[in-house]
């Protein structure tokens, strides 16, 4: 294997075994298939190898031949830029996507949950001079007076331009703590200009996985982030799901002990970690009790769809993912999966640093991320993230897990490839770095033959790069989602 | 080489101090003090070495506030401590500090070419030398930077964060000083500190009609006169409504001011008219606008009150203004205000994002701008749904106007990095020299500093970063800071920041056996302390410091009773 | 041709001229003003014409009108007998053999057929939001109709003769819709009893209390809703996600047979649906959902985007879009326009009364605007709309057997300009603007 470099004849080498492969293989595509032929300075293959300069051939959505100087086929697009970098599409294995445009007008104009309601910054914070609202009649808006439409000036269009921060409502179901009955698709927008954000970013596929509400969570949706809408869908009903530590106690509304309050379920558990652990046991042993016939009972039962998901997971044909922050929680996590003879995968992990060994010996794969210091958006809240450490990425890449990296609700401008940038600060390469965010988060999810890589006959979701990935300076210039352009900023 | 013996002895080199222990992380860089001799101005009064830390540590309580840190029973030892210390940095203060000479680096000196390898000489505080063949006085201490790149020190144009409470209440308080309010203890010094960011132009926050004066401060020093470069600056005025203001409301508040001042000074001129008279015991002889008129002349610099001196000055073109305007339709009145008033020739107008539809106006006005933090404009077209991004440095830098960027703490990481924020301009267009210009020269000029910071030139002040790479290349560090041409920051002893990267446990090593005992003890319960050592979510370099986190640690803290204890010999 | 014809049915001065059954043609010279006083009194009284005129026969002729497809055609004569449409004699009047009581002669005017708002408030008592339960098939928004209410007056002026009433769209399942007129014509005998004896024979969809004045249906659309709407606080469901997943899984268990009787019956194919969807991942999911259980309805959707069209004919067989008005951007005014050329049957939604009286007139006219064409804009209001709520076999169009339910225009219905001179349910007279602007 050859290491990525930025300069150097290193980079000149050649992968070889796919181009032989290559050119056996193209003969049998028709003559009139679509080709598109990428020329770069170099060709970043996403395992580990580099062709500089590097030519691809991109053949009916399909990687069909990379090599040095391959020859264009007659009809061919050609897309050549001067300086440029060739990655796989990069994969973001737990992306939080917006549910709805922030930008149109605020959906919680009437707040529904009392966590919207309660929510600082929701009332008032709108200026006279909305702009930027998609509010039907935003001309119409005058200062101190409601508009039927929005709302306006209870709509929060200053919020509105708060990119990359989450969704303040819940999306997962809070009638009960477990839902893998639910689907994270229902309630993902795949005409959302997140997606687009995605896009921009350099990210082609993305895992949607379930909001941190509940104990056991949505089954998540595996989606591409370009493309016409009703194409989107890779998977509809991926891993299911679960949480640890005091997420499922306060998002979405927030549990509390029934005292004093009126009758509502969310006088439920969890309030406290103890509280989770009792629901995610509870479940999985309704679930075998159910194999019995026996049928659930007790506090908070679990519904029969609910459990018919969950007797997949134990059959192991659903994955399991698994949210847990603190290292106090992910050792619960470890030990109820161990319970029930689960494995997992492990979602931020923020103070995996410290439990690294453990999580070596359970070969739990990390989806680690994203890289902050302080939190921002929800997590601010969360007493889980003070321990979080610039190097826990860095000590988990060098470890013997397999750890992806993800950007999660964070966007900005380039999102992931930003997350990259500071993995790169704080100590990694671009080569230890670059199959953190393509070829180690598809074989998490699963999708590793299709995508991940640039190998011959993958699905050829591609990425040219201005400059080398991952710099302060450069950014994604085309992006191509199955062969086809979805975004092209050669025009500036 | 660049040891302790050259550089202050054990104590002056204070980078080599860190600790998770939060005061006195605080203390020590402001212990910097340019001292002729290299002599620490502290080793005075240190009794003992292993003591010395707690030495330093209380006295960091007692300068922060005795409410937080301090215990009663150590008051008077505390007090005595404070006292010497203070009086050292009195006589300290204005003594001419040493020499260095950072040798073998890449010196981007922002004006003027760069220089792929040269020498930057500084003596007693200002750069006297640039370039490749400059000669070494024997005295002066050498520092190889070969292969890092020199850089002037960042600066800050527009950041309320070093005050405890951004704004006053009031609508109208040019009364106010911002020097009242800087809290030196502020995490935020130390993470601009580690930043690179050498001159900070604290003044109040934008929810104001008219604010209060500011200071250009560097982020190291005990006080707030320590800290002071420069000032006072400038005086804070917004044309944006104030929280609960409309527009008209805000513009009426605004006018209503210089009104009541024209109407106050002719009372004022009127009053001192009489009162010469009375003086000399003669009778009113003239109609009240001549009185007036002769009155003016009389009035003195100390007759004005508070409340009118600081608009007098601004009125007078004695003071600059920063004239804060979140939407392009507030530049025009910005710019009316200005120039009825007669402050326009020293304004700098502070833009929202959204203000970049106004770039015609602000190129017409010729004056400079400092740009909002954050650097993106999104807009949704309110008949076509298109989503638009504008990136605003890219427009004025189009337009040729001067820009200065403001660093964004309220987003993540890489967005409080003002170099950083400066190579998002240059992957947006702007072209290298301009980006690197609007984090350095350009906030200087704006301040009336340039002649003296924002770049690396014979005769300006030794505010100079030593940097690993490039200062638009994310993946670089700050690598040495030096403040008046005192080293005031090094990363290999940045404690805090080597636990965030994991270079070392989050135990720090101690030299005495006494104090070691007590951090452990600290560790080890983390129920008590976990807030005050943890650096995860307050003591970061990547905390913006406001109020919450930088306040709650502090109630939690232990307080001095344990590291009193080692303050007795 | 025709002119000639009517010229001697009306008489000479009096344009809007008025017989009783037993005048015969030649008593021309019948003193009218009688009659007229008898009328105004009539409508003062807020019965309508129907008791007083209790007639057999009316013939209404006009120089213009609104042909099922939206096309506006010249010339008709329109014979109603019955409260409904008897005869249509669009070309030759001379095989005119039913002697008509009543002849209602505009010159120069469009008759239309009466309008209808398929997502409307009108008239509801109190709260239409059962919010117990999410899904809740069992509710009727028939109990809701308050006849008294002074709305409906409202909408028969601005020319709506019927309104699809719905529960309120905060729960999954709402319960059935009813099409109600906004005036009852309640014949006192006459023509209640012509209704229940009437030849009509295919009624299939329109099951409705069929001897019920004013009410069109009464047992449907079942109502669906998708979205942030039937979410709340503390009930089932609190998100998107798990709303879907109680109405897959309700819809499964009544293919089963399980559950009311109206879901199985939607699910069987036996009652129509509708589902209401404030944005456009709603339609997404209302897309999976009910696509991928084969089961076809009519989508309401308020939160207009012209890019949500595409694809949509495949589950839904109508879709209603609106209200508009001119304050909205061309997106979302262009969105009627989209769906039409994407092949889906246009209704439209003025949410009456909600908005101004003309508001479904409105609606249509910017959809025309913004690139719908103008007869799919006119059929929007009437036919297509009552096919998205399955009463086609009643009201909708000027057609033999249909309920004699008009509009008279004095001109196109989509010129704002255009006045609504008289409007008819069940072949009454219940509005004339020249008898009310001048009592």
């Amino acid at each position: 294997m050859i290491a990525l470099r930025n300069g150097g004849s290193a980079r000149r080498s050649i992968c070889m075994a796919a181009i032989g492969l290559s050119i056996v293989s193209t003969a049998a595509w028709a003559e009139s298939s679509r080709v598109t032929v990428i020329r770069a300075d170099r060709l970043y293959l996403g395992n580990g190898k580099i062709v500089s300069p590097g030519v691809l051939v991109i053949r009916d959505g399909r990687i069909a031949e990379i090599g040095v100087d391959t020859k264009t086929p007659d009809g061919a697009t050609i897309i050549e830029i001067a300086d440029t970098t060739v990655t796989p599409g990069l994969i973001d294995a737990n992306a939080a996507v917006e549910a709805s445009d922030l930008l149109a007008p605020d959906r919680r104009m009437h707040p529904r949950t009392w966590h919207d309601f309660f929510t600082p910054g929701h009332h008032h914070t709108a200026t006279p001079d909305c702009c930027g609202s998609t509010c039907p009649r935003s001309m119409q808006h005058v200062s101190g007076t409601r508009c039927m439409a929005c709302g306006f000036p209870e709509a929060n269009t200053e919020n509105a331009f708060a990119v990359g921060t989450k969704p303040r409502v819940s999306l997962a179901e809070q009638s009960s703590e477990v839902i893998p009955d639910t689907l994270v698709l229902d309630t993902t927008n795949l005409r959302s200009p997140d997606f687009d954000r995605l896009l921009r970013g350099g990210v082609t596929t993305v895992f949607v996985s379930s909001d941190s509400a509940a104990v056991i969570g949505a089954r998540g949706a595996i989606v591409r982030t370009g493309g016409p809408v009703d194409r989107r869908v890779v998977r509809a009903a991926d891993a299911v799901k679960a949480t640890m530590g005091t997420d499922p106690s306060w998002r979405g509304g927030g549990n509390r002990p029934p005292v004093r309050r009126f009758v509502s379920f969310r006088n439920r558990r969890p309030t406290t970690r103890m509280g989770v652990t009792w629901v995610f046991r509870k479940a999985f042993h309704d679930t075998l009790r159910h194999r019995d016939g026996v049928e659930t009972y007790g506090a908070d039962p679990v519904s029969d769809s609910a459990i018919a998901v969950l007797d997949k997971l134990l059959r192991g044909r659903i994955p399991l993912r698994i949210q847990a922050r603190t290292q106090h929680d992910i050792t619960t996590a470890l030990r109820l999966t161990a319970e029930f003879g689960l494995s997992f995968t492990l979602e931020e992990a923020t103070e995996a640093y410290r439990c690294i060994d453990l999580l070596e010996a359970a070969e739990v794969p990390v989806v680690f991320g994203p890289i902050y210091v302080r939190a921002r958006g929800d997590r601010r809240f969360s007493s889980e993230v003070e321990q979080s450490r610039l190097h826990t990425f860095k000590t988990l890449l060098e470890s013997d897990l397999m750890t992806a990296l993800t950007a999660n609700e964070l966007r900005e401008e380039d999102g992931l490839a930003r997350q990259a940038m500071y993995a790169m600060r704080f100590g990694l390469t671009r080569a230890q770095v670059l199959p953190a965010v393509t070829s180690v988060p598809a074989k998490i999810i699963g999708v590793a033959d299709s995508i991940g890589t640039l190998e011959w006959g993958k699905r050829a979701d591609v990425v040219i790069w201005q400059g080398e990935p991952f710099d302060t300076t450069s950014r994604a210039l085309v992006v191509l989602i199955e062969g086809e352009i979805v975004l092209d900023r050669r025009a500036g | 080489m660049f040891g302790r013996t050259r550089f202050g002895g054990n104590g002056n080199d204070i980078s080599g101090l860190w600790s998770s222990e939060r005061s006195v992380e605080r203390l020590i860089p402001k212990r910097l003090i340019p001292t002729e001799n290299s002599v620490d101005c502290s080793t005075s009064i240190t009794p003992r070495r292993t003591g010395r830390r707690w030495l330093v540590r209380s006295t960091a309580a007692g300068a922060i506030g005795c409410h937080r840190y301090g215990v009663a029973k150590r008051r008077a030892v505390l007090a005595t401590v404070l006292l010497t210390c203070g009086v050292t940095v009195s006589s300290a203060v204005g003594a001419p500090p040493a020499k260095v000479a950072l040798t073998g680096g890449r010196i981007i000196p922002v004006v003027g070419d760069e220089i792929a390898t040269g020498t930057v000489l500084i003596e007693y505080g200002k750069i006297t030398a640039v370039g490749t063949n400059v000669e070494i006085p024997y005295d002066a201490m050498e520092v190889d930077v070969s292969g890092k790149v020199v850089f002037p020190g960042m600066i800050d144009p527009h950041s309320a964060r070093a005050l405890d409470v951004p704004n006053e209440n009031l609508p109208v308080t040019p009364f106010l000083d911002v020097y009242d309010a800087i809290d030196p203890s502020r995490l935020y010094l130390e993470d601009a500190l580690r930043d690179g960011i050498t001159a900070i132009h604290v003044i109040v926050a934008n929810n104001c009609v008219i604010g209060g004066l500011s200071r250009v401060v560097h982020p190291i020093g005990l006080t707030p006169d320590e800290m002071t470069i420069a000032a006072p600056t400038a005086l804070k005025i917004s044309v944006t409504p104030k929280r609960g203001f409309d527009r008209m409301t805000q513009i009426a508040k605004l006018r209503e001011t210089f009104l009541e001042l024209d109407d106050y000074l002719d009372k004022l001129a009127e009053e001192k008219y009489e009162e010469s008279l009375e003086e000399k015991d003669e009778k009113i002889d003239v109609g009240p606008e001549e009185a007036i008129k002769r009155g003016h002349e009389l009035i003195e610099p100390t007759d004005y009150d508070d409340q009118h001196r600081n608009l007098v000055k601004l009125t007078r073109g004695d003071m600059s203004s920063f004239i804060y305007c979140r939407s392009a339709g507030d530049v025009g009145h910005a710019v009316r205000i200005a120039k009825d008033n007669g402050f326009f020739d020293r304004s700098v107008f502070v833009l929202g994002h959204a203000s970049y539809k106004a770039v015609g106006e602000v190129k017409a006005s010729g004056r400079p701008v400092v740009l909002d933090a954050q650097l993106v404009h999104r807009e949704r077209d309110p008949l076509t749904g298109k989503l638009s991004e504008t990136f605003v440095p890219k427009v004025f830098a189009d337009a040729g106007v001067m820009f200065a960027l403001q660093p964004n703490p309220n987003a993540s990481l890489a967005e409080r990095y003002l170099n950083y924020q400066a190579s998002r301009c240059v992957r947006n267009g702007v072209s290298r020299q301009t980006a690197l210009e609007s984090i350095t020269i350009n906030p200087a000029k704006m301040l009336d500093l340039g002649d003296r910071l924002g770049s690396i030139e014979v005769g300006k002040v030794a505010n100079v970063l030593v940097l690993t790479g490039d200062p638009l290349d994310f993946n670089t560090w700050v690598d040495e800071v030096y403040i008046n041409g005192i080293r005031a920051y090094r990363r290999d002893d940045d404690v805090r920041l080597k636990q965030l990267l994991g270079d070392e446990p989050p135990e720090v090593a101690e030299e005495g056996d006494e104090a070691k005992g007590s951090e452990q003890e600290d560790v080890e319960r983390p129920g008590k302390n976990d807030k005050a050592e943890s650096p995860g979510k307050s003591h970061s370099p990547g905390d913006a410091a406001d109020d919450k986190s930088d306040e709650k640690p502090a109630e939690n803290a232990p307080g001095g009773d344990e590291e009193g204890g080692s303050v007795a010999p | 041709m025709m002119r000639g014809h009517i010229e001697k049915l009306k008489r000479p001065k009096i344009e809007t001229s008025t017989y009783r059954n037993d005048c015969a043609y030649g008593l021309r010279l019948f003193d009218f003003s009688i009659f007229r006083r008898l009328v105004v009194v009539a409508l003062l009284i807020g019965v309508g014409i129907g008791e007083v005129a209790a007639a057999d026969t009316t013939v209404l002729v006009a120089d213009r009108y609104v042909a099922p497809d939206g096309t506006i055609k010249s010339d008709i004569l329109i014979v109603v007998a019955n409260g409904r449409i008897s005869r249509i004699v669009p070309e030759e009047p001379e095989g005119v053999d039913a002697k008509p009581g009543v002849v209602d002669h505009y010159p120069g005017a469009v008759v239309c057929p009466g309008l209808i708002d398929v997502r409307s408030a009108v008239g509801a008592y109190g709260s239409n939001q059962e919010e117990a339960f999410a899904i809740d098939p069992g509710a009727s928004a028939i109990e809701l109709v308050d006849r008294n209410h002074p709305v409906f007056r409202a909408a028969a002026v601005a020319g709506i003769t019927s309104v699809l009433l719905m529960p309120g769209d905060g729960n999954l399942i709402s319960g059935a819709a009813a099409v109600v007129k906004t005036v009852v014509v309640d014949g006192k005998g006459a023509r209640r009893d012509s209704r229940t004896s009437s030849s009509r024979t295919s009624r299939s969809r329109s099951s409705g209390r069929r001897g019920v004045p004013g009410v069109v249906r009464d047992d449907g659309p079942l109502v669906f809703s998708l979205g942030q709407s039937p979410l709340r606080f503390d009930r089932a469901p609190t998100s998107r996600g798990g709303a879907v997943a109680m109405l897959r899984e309700s819809l499964r268990k009544a293919k089963d047979g399980v559950g009311h009787q109206r879901l199985v019956d939607f699910v069987g194919g036996r009652l129509d649906g509708l589902v209401v969807c404030d944005e456009a991942m709603d339609v997404d999911a209302a897309v999976n959902l009910f696509g991928g259980m084969n089961l076809s309805l009519t989508l309401v959707f308020t939160g207009a985007a012209s890019d949500v069209s595409a694809g949509l004919s495949d589950v839904f067989r109508a879709t209603a879009t609106g209200p508009y008005d001119y304050t909205m951007s061309p997106n979302a005014l262009s969105h009627a326009a989209a769906l039409a050329k994407s092949g889906n049957l246009v209704a439209l939604v003025a949410r009456a009364p909600g908005g101004a009286p003309d508001g479904l007139r409105v609606t249509a006219a910017l959809a025309a605007r913004y690139g719908l064409d103008a007869s799919l804009a006119r059929s929007a209001m009437t036919f297509s709309a009552a096919r998205a709520v399955g009463v086609a076999d009643r009201i909708g169009s000027i057609e033999q057997g249909k309920d004699a339910d008009f509009v008279i225009f004095s001109d196109d219905p989509l010129r704002l300009d255009a006045r609504v001179l008289a409007v008819y349910v069940d072949g009454v007279r219940v509005y004339s603007r020249e008898l009310e602007e001048t009592p």
